[in-house]
């Protein structure tokens, strides 16, 4: 198993890490989710048929684990809501974290995009991540979404137009 | 303050930093190590099961074929029981490529006799052309599809059909659905698309579409809602309509709309026979029910309505939800299920749930290890589309 794990690891582990770190914006949480990936893949590395290359299989279960790690999330907070006073401990999450020391040092308009991540769907982002961040082709995009070519791209350009618009939200101080 | 473009964007996005993980290789190891070993080991697949079959097959296989060189009779003996199911359930000709030999009410056994020996000559392929109505991701390579929601010819389903439009631009041809939609040979009806056309994009990059004024009774405004989601299947979430000034739509039930937002409530998919020897996958909104409740939909027919379901209800299934993927497991099973049964059972399982969220379906206890196109061993990915043309 190790030197499957090993492989894994050295061929992925960035591109991996750097995937749900952009999705889920947490360091724990990223850890967490990125080893839930690694279980899964090894355990069902041995069903692996080949299908699809190796890269989008991965990126598959990432993406089934993400999603998976937001259902509980909003269950969560919906538990929680009972219980709490969200105004008061709302955001749970996402912009309660602080930025990354990779992200603070970079430009403010970089800071500002990555705040507006957050306004995407979560369809959205992951095609914004894939594409852009991962540098991703369409086709392999498409397979890891299990989606159309022309989905992608859809959702692609509407995840622009989101950033856009939120961008100069943000920018010109208009915060929702 | 300044004003983003798609490119600036595009390119501020490129340039987000690289996010490095402190944790090392093996810290991970030995939390995934520690972890593998102490869940209980994954369900082994039966392989067993499987290799028995499979022996059992190759047995008969000889049996059979010693048998046809014996009699040297190959043709009636090449009437086997699934070709002859299969002909029940699916009469040749109404598959492009196919066995191809039309055959009517009154076929000749000459007619039967060649359009099985065809089909057998192509074995599990044929069986897989024949039956499934779905595509699967990998199916689609290389194809630009489209999908159109047209209501059957009384306008009480609603047929999504899917069709090729090779490099044509996706939203021109939605205005040109009568050259993809053979409405009157697959017993369906485009009337309603005579009072949609496409017109362009707004702001919003939303497509726009006209809608005639003369939308009358809740059939044909539900047809109209339902038409619209072709754009859903572009990757939409809504669509702006407007009249022929550019004013709300008044639709007679819901009244005066702009827009029409897709609302991706959860259905049941069941077989509908629109002409003879047409056959599709037709689509029935659950409305706040669970999937387990759904899944028990799929048992029941609609005859009067030429609806059939895809899901016999002698069989008993038992339904647990891991994450995104829908494990399904039969507990009983009285009688057995011919092969296009099965492929129907499954398709209808895989569409209705995908439409309830799933992302996969692993099948336990089918009784088979293979069947057409799906490998039943591992979990299924749901299709990424429906009755293709």
């Amino acid at each position: 198993m190790k030197d499957i794990f090993q492989e894994l690891y050295e061929q992925y582990h960035q591109d991996l890490y750097q995937f749900i770190f952009y999705m889920v914006k947490e360091k724990q949480a990223t850890e967490d989710l990125v080893q839930e990936v690694y279980i899964r893949v090894l355990q069902s590395y041995d069903s692996f048929e080949g299908k699809s290359s190796q890269k989008t299989w991965l990126f598959s279960i990432a993406r089934h684990v993400t999603i998976d790690f937001f259902r509980k999330q909003g269950r969560r907070k919906k538990q929680t809501a009972e219980g709490f006073d969200m105004d008061e401990h709302g955001n749970l999450l996402r912009d309660e974290q602080p930025t990354p020391q990779e992200i603070a040092e970079k430009s403010e308009e970089i800071k500002t995009l990555y705040k507006c991540l957050d306004d995407c769907s979560e369809d959205q982002k992951m095609v914004v991540i894939l594409r852009y961040i991962q540098q991703m082709s369409i086709k392999e995009t498409a397979d890891i979404l299990n989606w159309t070519s022309s989905k992608v791209k859809t959702t692609q350009h509407r995840a622009i137009q989101t950033l856009k618009e939120k961008m100069l939200q943000r920018e010109g101080g208009h915060t929702e | 303050m300044k004003k983003h473009d798609d490119k600036s964007i595009e390119q501020l996005l490129s340039e987000m930093p690289n996010v490095h993980d402190d944790k090392s290789f093996d810290e991970y190891y030995k939390n995934i190590s520690k972890q593998i070993n102490n869940q209980p080991k994954a369900k082994q697949r039966g392989w067993i099961l499987p290799a028995l079959a499979s022996a059992a097959a190759l047995f008969l296989m000889v049996i059979v074929g010693m048998q046809l060189v014996n009699t040297n009779d190959t043709a009636d003996q090449a009437n086997s029981m699934e070709t002859a199911e299969l002909r029940k359930e699916f009469s040749p000709e109404s598959e492009e490529g196919s066995a191809g030999i039309a055959m009517d009410e009154n076929e000749t056994s000459d007619e039967a006799k060649a359009g099985i020996t065809s089909s057998e000559e192509s074995g599990i392929v044929q069986l897989r052309d024949l039956s499934s109505m779905v595509l699967t991701q990998e199916e689609t390579e290389g194809k630009e599809l489209s999908t159109f929601i047209v209501p059957d010819q009384q306008a009480m389903y609603s047929v999504p059909i899917t069709v090729n439009i090779s490099n044509k631009d996706p939203y021109e041809v939605f205005n040109e659905y009568s050259s993809y939609i053979q409405s009157e040979q697959w017993g369906v009806s485009t009337a309603i698309f005579n009072k949609m056309k496409y017109i362009g994009m707004n702001k919003q990059e939303e497509p726009i579409v006209q809608i005639s004024e003369d939308i009358q009774g809740s059939s044909m405004e539900r047809a109209v809602i339902e038409g619209l989601r072709y754009f859903e299947s572009l990757g939409h979430e809504k669509v702006q309509i407007q009249d022929s000034e550019g004013n709300a739509v008044e639709l007679p039930h819901i009244g005066d709309l702009t827009y029409i937002e897709f609302n991706q409530s959860p259905k049941v998919y069941k077989l509908y026979e629109a002409n003879e020897n047409q056959k599709f996958w037709i689509e029935k909104k659950m409305n706040n029910q669970s999937i387990d409740e759904a899944i028990e939909e799929l048992k029941v027919n609609e005859k009067d309505f030429n609806v059939t379901a895809p899901v016999p209800d002698y069989i008993n299934l038992d339904l647990e939800e891991d994450t995104s993927t829908l494990v399904i497991t039969m507990t009983k099973q009285q009688h057995d299920s011919s092969s296009e049964e099965m492929i129907f059972l499954i398709e209808g399982i895989l569409l209705t749930a995908k439409s309830y969220g799933f992302e996969k379906v692993e099948f336990n206890n089918f009784g088979v290890s293979e069947i057409g196109k799906y490998d039943l061993t591992q979990p299924i990915n749901v299709p990424v589309y429906i009755n293709p043309k």
